[in-house]
């Protein structure tokens, strides 16, 4: 009699979890994506500060573009190093509510910050994105962190700063963070004949790469050219 | 010494095998140019393979800095020999031809028929490095344009800034113009002990490519010769391309080049002096 009364309260607890978190996902997702739509296109001054243990480059100046619904370019003088997720990547995918199933499943305080986490996962088979596991301000109703795991890259973890365009959910500020793996070519590819790898550096555990990209000067719903996409 | 050296290039230049490296390096840099404007994106890939497995790289990969840069890593371990071809013919030439006493004859010291043909054959290394510098570096430019130069080691990737590149081609240049004046000096000193030039043009050769596989082998035995072979002092030119530059590290490495042409130098002009010319 007393297991009966717990397999009915734990299948009551669980049709209730599941009655009440589906909406509240979609409902979270649709507040964010609904900033999001009004931008119809951006251009924004981009700062790529790439932190990379084997990778030795100074920041990089670039301008990004970007045009709904998927239309996404960089440019930059020098050479850039940059994420292979584009930066409206999950966008794409939260537009269309029959492309994915969301479901919440906890809530985390980020720097002060009440955020419910939102688990995402695509529909499409043939979709490169896994999973999306996305923590958003449930006040201002922004991503302010995710976590993202692809079929050919692994798993990325991105997270975003707002400051001006809390509005439109554009970020000045956005960190990747990636799994690298150690580099290592033959010393007769590089002709790099005094490098000494010693048996300590080899046994140190590869940090994850870091590449962050601050944002300025935005310039929205100005109208772009095609043309710029096609470079 | 002016006068005998000025004299001594004019023997260099008059001889067809100086021309040689000239030739030799015209015809390496335009088959690189060419290889690299067919197919250089196919090439640059397997370097970039394990960055663009994580990342994209955006930007123009394949320019002018990074041809000169991939064309100075493969001449520089040809070119001692190109050298050699001409430093190590300047004594044992004269006395294979039998000139060497005619030479002897003329109110000028031993030491300064020596240094005037060091000093010749350091000019010519001068023109050398000129060339390779304008043929890599000047069409290189024209053809692919400038870019980012992106620097390879073993175990890091370094990309330099297209307007920080210049200077440091220049220093590398002015390195690898060291260095060749030790391959230089030592066929000199080796010139001085034989009576033909095949002799000490092969063996310059031999022993910079001992003196390479010693310092290219990670064995506890040879790594503490390596800090004494000259070999490992050479290639220092490739640190002008770290983004921080380890000024102390590159400034010992030329203390050593030069202090390899003053032992060079000092053990020629010994021999030389107490040489019994017979030719």
């Amino acid at each position: 009699m007393r297991k009966g009364y717990i397999l009915f309260a734990f299948m009551w607890m669980c049709l209730h979890a599941s009655g009440q978190s589906a909406p509240d996902a979609l409902k979270l997702i649709k507040e964010v994506t609904q900033k999001f739509n009004k931008v119809r296109d951006y251009q924004v001054d981009a700062e790529i500060d790439a932190r990379i243990s084997f990778l030795k480059i100074l920041p990089q100046k670039a301008k990004v573009f970007y045009k709904s619904p998927s239309k996404f370019h960089v440019e930059s003088k020098g050479i850039a190093i940059l994420p292979k997720q584009n930066f409206d990547q999950i966008f794409s995918l939260l537009n269309k509510e029959s492309n994915f199933m969301a479901f919440v499943s906890g809530s985390e305080n980020l720097n002060g910050v009440a955020t419910s986490i939102v688990n995402v996962v695509p529909l499409s088979d043939t979709s490169d994105l896994v999973l999306a596991k996305l923590w958003i301000d449930v006040a201002q109703g922004l991503i302010v962190k995710s976590q993202l795991t692809t079929k050919t890259n692994g798993t990325v973890l991105i997270e975003y700063i707002y400051k001006t365009w809390n509005a439109l959910a554009l970020p000045d500020k956005t960190i990747f963070t990636v799994d690298v793996k150690r580099f290592k070519i033959p010393k007769a590819i590089s002709a790099d004949i005094n490098s000494k790898a010693t048996q300590e550096d080899k046994n140190k555990p590869q940090k994850p790469g870091r590449i962050i990209i601050s944002f300025s000067n935005y310039k929205i719903n100005k109208g772009i050219d095609d043309k710029v996409f096609a470079k | 010494m002016w006068r005998n050296t000025q004299t001594e290039l004019v023997k260099i230049f008059a001889k067809p095998r100086s021309y040689i490296g000239f030739v030799a390096i015209a015809i390496i840099v335009s088959l690189i140019h060419v290889a690299m404007y067919v197919d250089g994106l196919n090439y640059i890939s397997f370097i970039t393979g394990p960055l663009e497995s994580a990342f994209n790289i955006e930007g123009n990969i394949l320019n002018g800095n990074l041809v000169c840069f991939i064309i100075l890593q493969t001449l520089i371990i040809q070119i001692p020999l190109l050298v050699a071809l001409v430093t190590g013919d300047l004594i044992s030439g004269e006395a294979a031809m039998g000139t060497i006493r005619l030479l002897m004859t003329r109110p000028l010291s031993r030491t300064s028929v020596l240094f005037s043909k060091f000093f010749a054959g350091a000019v010519y290394v001068f023109i050398l490095l000129v060339w390779l510098g304008l043929v890599s570096l000047g069409i290189g430019l024209m053809i692919f344009g400038p870019g980012d130069l992106i620097v390879l080691k073993s175990e890091t990737i370094t990309i330099i800034p297209a307007e920080d590149t210049l200077w440091r081609f220049f220093a590398g240049l002015g390195i690898a113009f060291i260095s060749l004046l030790v391959v230089a000096s030592f066929s000199l000193l080796l010139s001085c002990f034989t009576d033909n030039s095949i002799g000490p043009i092969i063996s310059t050769m031999a022993v910079i490519i001992l003196f390479t596989i010693v310092g290219s082998m990670d064995i506890p035995l040879f790594e503490k010769i390596k800090p004494f072979l000259f070999t490992t002092h050479m290639v220092i030119w490739r640190n002008m391309f770290d983004q921080e530059l380890d000024c102390s590290l590159i400034y010992n490495s030329i203390m050593m080049l030069f202090g390899h042409i003053i032992l060079f130098l000092f053990i020629a002009w010994y021999s030389f002096r107490k040489k019994d010319i017979l030719s």
